[in-house]
């Protein structure tokens, strides 16, 4: 017993020294619009920016929630059906052609975002709409509506408190659900939302202070309507610069947004997280990299014949499936 | 006696005819207080309480934690694992690929059947075809190479066409990639710039991948029959890797895992339990049910006994106790009611209440002291 103790230290010990450098196997992106009506299409702009970025970035959809609670894409009062833009002049289709939501509509509520931190979703949930991170998971959360002092507003309903979403990623340390935690809200008053956050290894960004309110950039006079919010505006912009392989670093994005641009104080709260921004690459929260390992010697095995229950075996020929091209022209089938 | 009767109708002197209304004004009085005060706040009180089961928190919280600083490379712990076979081929006729998931179901179970008493495994296969690496890959004159940097890149596009989030289950992929002839042949680089002589590599929690080029004899005749052998021993490699564990089929690796396992599980349990002792004392609202205080109840019991069965080197008893203990701690957890009060949360209680109690409650304070100077009066009296 006691050899076997030992022999697991050694093991422990050398697994760290080997894994020292890297901390995190997998992200994991939360990004959620909370308002609904037309006037509000530039915070669907807003999330869709930032899950254009994620996506192009590399992080899988099954590792995406993405909730938003109207489909602007698609509401009739869009002139351009199918798009949601970022500026007026239709730079950026963010809406893009693959876009999976998974919590929309009235779905998004301040009780499922709870128990989707929390994973305390009821039984039968779709693995889609499970936030299945662990103790290996860098996760985006990324939240964007109507704020207030001390609240962020849920489709004109409800609201979730700084004091609930506190707890909720309290919840979320406790149970290892989250290795490191990159907070971002674009809403007035961003900064309350953040303040009462008491878990380790979370960093904060807010597009305001407390007092302040957040400003849309611009409006498009064919939509009718504010198009974007500025700090959201300035992040695309340059998340729209770095690729899976850049070395950007977090404390570089944190910049994005200077006063002069975004008429906001754009805030930041690091005290609970322990790695110096300027050192860690954007791609840990935006991207997706996993740790590789080379296999180099082979354990070689003896094949087994298993002997399969005589009733499993299909009695009727198998059908033979075969690949064909696909169709390019009614012209060339020969009928 | 004589005296008191005589007092009587001495007293009511200046409300002769009051006398006998101011009793019931009394009773009036004694019962509101009592159907608010003695029955009703206890009600109220009982009633909107947050729920909580009787724990044995002590027991849940006296636990001591290790640093766990390597857990994160290790395959999660789960009682049940997906492998998720997967033959990705880029161009399906070219060699035609005859190799079948469930004769590797076949050949791969055996060799789990031994750590089947720690995890169940399913296993499931599927094909991907016209499928590209998604890098672009260097050539040679001889070979075309993969080389060490490219191979996380190779990975990430990978997941969004494996679909092995469908499942309720972790999964572990297991990938081969058949090159297609005319690109032959391709190689995976390691960090030194070395050909990897397994021709795969694999990544911590997710699975591992592996390249096979099809031989020139096959691309001739267009059919090719990869080698189940050398498929299936890469595979429990990959899978020895993930896990851990140094030989699944020598039974003292085996018995070591089942130990280690066990131990891992029992750690799991304690720690959840002590997180959700200490979660219960920092947020106020969280509710715990009958049917979560069994579980936990039963999970600190099943992760005692575990830990003594494995202590006295009773393995395979106690690793039954600790997949119990590991169960039903995380089911525990998890538990949706857990938040059945999200909408009502404790500082709000009284904000609900006070507008409702106040006008109720002032009256019948005040007309307490009715019911004191009546009091005075007839101790006065008396």
């Amino acid at each position: 017993m006691r050899l076997i103790t030992t022999y697991f230290l050694v093991f422990l010990i050398t697994v760290i020294q080997a894994f020292s450098n890297k901390s995190h196997t997998n992200n994991w992106a939360v990004l959620v619009d909370t308002s609904r009506f037309w006037f509000n299409y530039r915070h669907v702009a807003n999330v869709l920016s930032i899950y254009r970025s994620v996506k192009r970035l590399g992080i899988p959809d099954s590792q995406i929630i993405l909730m938003i609670a109207d489909d602007m894409a698609c509401n009739p009062r869009n002139p351009r059906p199918a798009t949601v833009f970022n500026n007026a002049d239709q730079h950026i289709n963010v809406y893009g052609d693959d876009v999976e939501v998974d919590y929309r509509g009235y779905e998004v509520t301040v009780e499922n975002f709870v128990r989707l931190l929390t994973g305390r979703l009821p039984p039968g949930t779709p693995r889609s709409k499970q936030l299945l991170s662990d103790e290996g998971s860098n996760v985006l959360i990324y939240l964007t509506g109507h704020g207030g002092d001390g609240f962020l507003k849920f489709q004109d309903s409800e609201e979730i408190t700084s004091q609930e979403m506190a707890d909720a990623l309290e919840q979320m340390w406790q149970k290892q659900r989250y290795n490191e935690i990159f907070f971002m809200i674009d809403t007035c008053q961003a900064a309350s939302m953040y303040e009462r956050f008491y878990s380790p290894n979370i960093l904060a960004v807010g597009s305001s202070l407390v007092g302040e309110d957040s400003l849309s950039h611009h409006v498009d006079s064919s939509i009718g309507v504010y198009i974007i919010d500025r700090y959201t505006y300035y992040a695309l912009e340059f998340l729209e610069k770095v690729n899976p392989q850049s070395d950007r670093s977090l404390s570089e994005f944190l910049k994005v947004c200077p006063k002069s641009v975004c008429i906001s104080t754009v805030g930041v709260r690091k005290d609970l997280y322990n790695r110096d921004p300027s050192r860690v690459p954007i791609t840990d929260f935006f991207g997706s990299v996993r740790p590789i390992d080379i296999l180099h010697d082979i354990t070689n095995v003896t094949l087994v014949q298993r002997k399969r229950a005589k009733s499993k075996k299909p009695k009727a020929k198998p059908k033979k499936y075969m690949y064909v091209d696909p169709l390019v022209n009614f012209n060339s089938l020969n009928v | 006696m004589s005296n008191g009767k005589k007092k009587t109708p001495k007293n009511p002197a200046k409300s002769d005819e009051n006398d006998e209304e101011l009793i019931f004004r009394i009773y009036s009085i004694i019962s509101f207080f009592v159907v608010l005060i003695v029955i009703g706040l206890p009600i109220w009180w009982y009633t909107t309480r947050v729920y909580r089961a009787t724990l044995p928190l002590t027991q849940m919280e006296n636990h001591v934690l290790n640093n766990n600083s390597e857990k994160e490379f290790r395959m999660p712990l789960s009682l049940e694992y997906d492998v998720l076979i997967t033959f990705a081929h880029s161009d399906p006729l070219n060699p035609e690929v005859r190799i079948k998931g469930e004769d590797l179901e076949d050949k791969l179970l055996p060799v789990l059947e031994s750590i089947s008493q720690v995890f169940d495994f399913v296993i499931k296969s599927q094909w991907l075809y016209t499928f590209d690496l998604g890098v672009k890959l260097t050539k040679n004159e001889k070979y075309y190479a993969l080389s060490r940097d490219q191979l996380p890149h190779v990975i990430t596009p990978l997941e969004a066409k494996l679909w092995s989030h469908m499942s309720p289950r972790p999964t572990i992929n297991l990938l081969v990639y058949f090159q297609r002839c005319g690109d032959l042949p391709l190689y995976v680089f390691d960090e030194k710039n070395q050909r990897v002589s397994s021709n795969s590599f694999f990544s911590s929690r997710w699975g591992g991948v592996h390249v096979i080029n099809p031989d020139e004899e096959s691309c001739k005749t267009g059919v090719f029959t990869p080698n189940l052998q050398s498929i299936t021993s890469i595979f429990v490699t990959q899978l020895q890797k993930l896990f851990k564990i140094d030989n699944m089929l020598d039974p003292d690796d085996v018995y070591e895992f089942k130990v280690r396992k066990s131990t891992e599980m029992v750690e799991s349990t304690r720690r959840t339990l002590k997180s959700l002792a200490e979660l219960l004392s920092e947020i106020k609202s969280i509710v715990i049910s009958e049917d979560v205080g069994e579980k936990i109840r039963l999970a600190v019991i099943s992760a005692d006994m575990a830990k003594e069965y494995l202590q006295n080197s009773y393995v395979d008893k106690g690793l039954e106790l600790a997949r119990v203990a590991f169960k039903n701690s995380e089911e525990a957890f998890g538990d949706p009611s857990l938040l059945s009060l999200l909408y009502f949360p404790e500082d709000q209680k009284y904000a609900v209440y006070i507008p409702l109690f106040l006008p109720i409650m002032i009256p019948v304070f005040m007309s307490l002291s009715t019911l004191r100077t009546w009091y005075v009066s007839k101790k006065k009296s008396e």
